[in-house]
């Protein structure tokens, strides 16, 4: 995060990407390594992922 | 995202941000299953699931999402044209009004949906026929959506800076689109596993 020339908080574009590109990455691995045990776990994964990207909002 | 995720940047006052994600996140659950057990259930009587047949229609459900969310093919999927409401904050208690806003967006279908992705684990819910694997699969969708929540101290740099971070992640919208895509694409490909597995 940065502040800005008028003094407020900024939130770096770079930052951001980096949150919303590795929590769902994160959740991948995690799903493709547990597919071991349960076969859905690749299925269980991409609903984790539909479901982060619909935290966006309208 | 917006009104509960500030008070993880104020000091002293984390423990009782991470109660409030937790309530919401745990309403959601109660929520979000059950949603995906009926869909299972109805399926399972309706006879789906029994056959390999079903993950293929499951598989081209999905791509046709897919080739909507790129404005290929065109066709009509409902949509309640509601938010969830900011002033049970000023009504109600802060934790009651998590809990209510999980309850509420646990359900995905009484409020706004962003990406036409809902619908894919809607599809293969139903269409798997499993009550217990279409809890699952509500439930970790749910789980994804109130993971943004409890990302968002790496998010704000500041308890008063929810304007930014919403512009922020609005600018960010067309990589959430991408993303979706992409968890489309996982989805087909994990249902292929899924079919194949021995």
């Amino acid at each position: 995060m940065v502040r800005s020339s008028s003094g407020v908080l900024e939130v770096k574009a770079g930052r951001v990407r980096r949150v919303i590109w590795g929590v769902p990455l994160l959740a991948l691995i995690i799903g493709s390594l547990g597919s071991v045990l349960e076969p859905a776990g690749l299925l269980l994964s991409a609903a984790f992922w539909l479901g982060w990207t619909q935290g966006v909002g309208p | 995202m917006g009104a509960l995720g500030p008070l993880g940047k104020v000091a002293g006052r984390r423990w009782r941000w991470a109660a409030q994600v937790g309530l919401y996140t745990l309403a959601g659950s109660l929520s979000s299953a059950p949603v995906g057990l009926l869909l299972g259930a109805i399926g399972q009587a309706l006879g789906a699931g029994t056959h390999p047949f079903w993950s293929v229609v499951g598989a081209v459900w999905l791509l046709a999402l897919l080739m909507r969310s790129m404005g290929r093919w065109r066709f009509p999927l409902p949509q309640w044209r509601r938010q969830t409401r900011d002033l049970w904050a000023k009504v109600f208690p802060a934790e009651v009004a998590a809990v209510l806003w999980g309850l509420d967006l646990g359900l995905a279908f009484t409020t706004w949906i962003t990406f036409t992705g809902y619908w894919g684990p809607v599809g293969i819910a139903f269409l798997l026929g499993q009550p217990a694997r279409g809890a699952g699969l509500f439930l970790t969708y749910w789980w994804g959506r109130a993971a943004l929540v409890w990302a968002s101290p790496q998010l704000f740099p500041g308890p008063m800076a929810t304007p930014t971070v919403m512009d922020a992640l609005a600018q960010q919208r067309s990589l959430f689109q991408r993303l979706h895509r992409l968890g489309l694409g996982l989805m087909i490909l994990g249902l292929v596993l899924l079919e194949t597995r021995p």
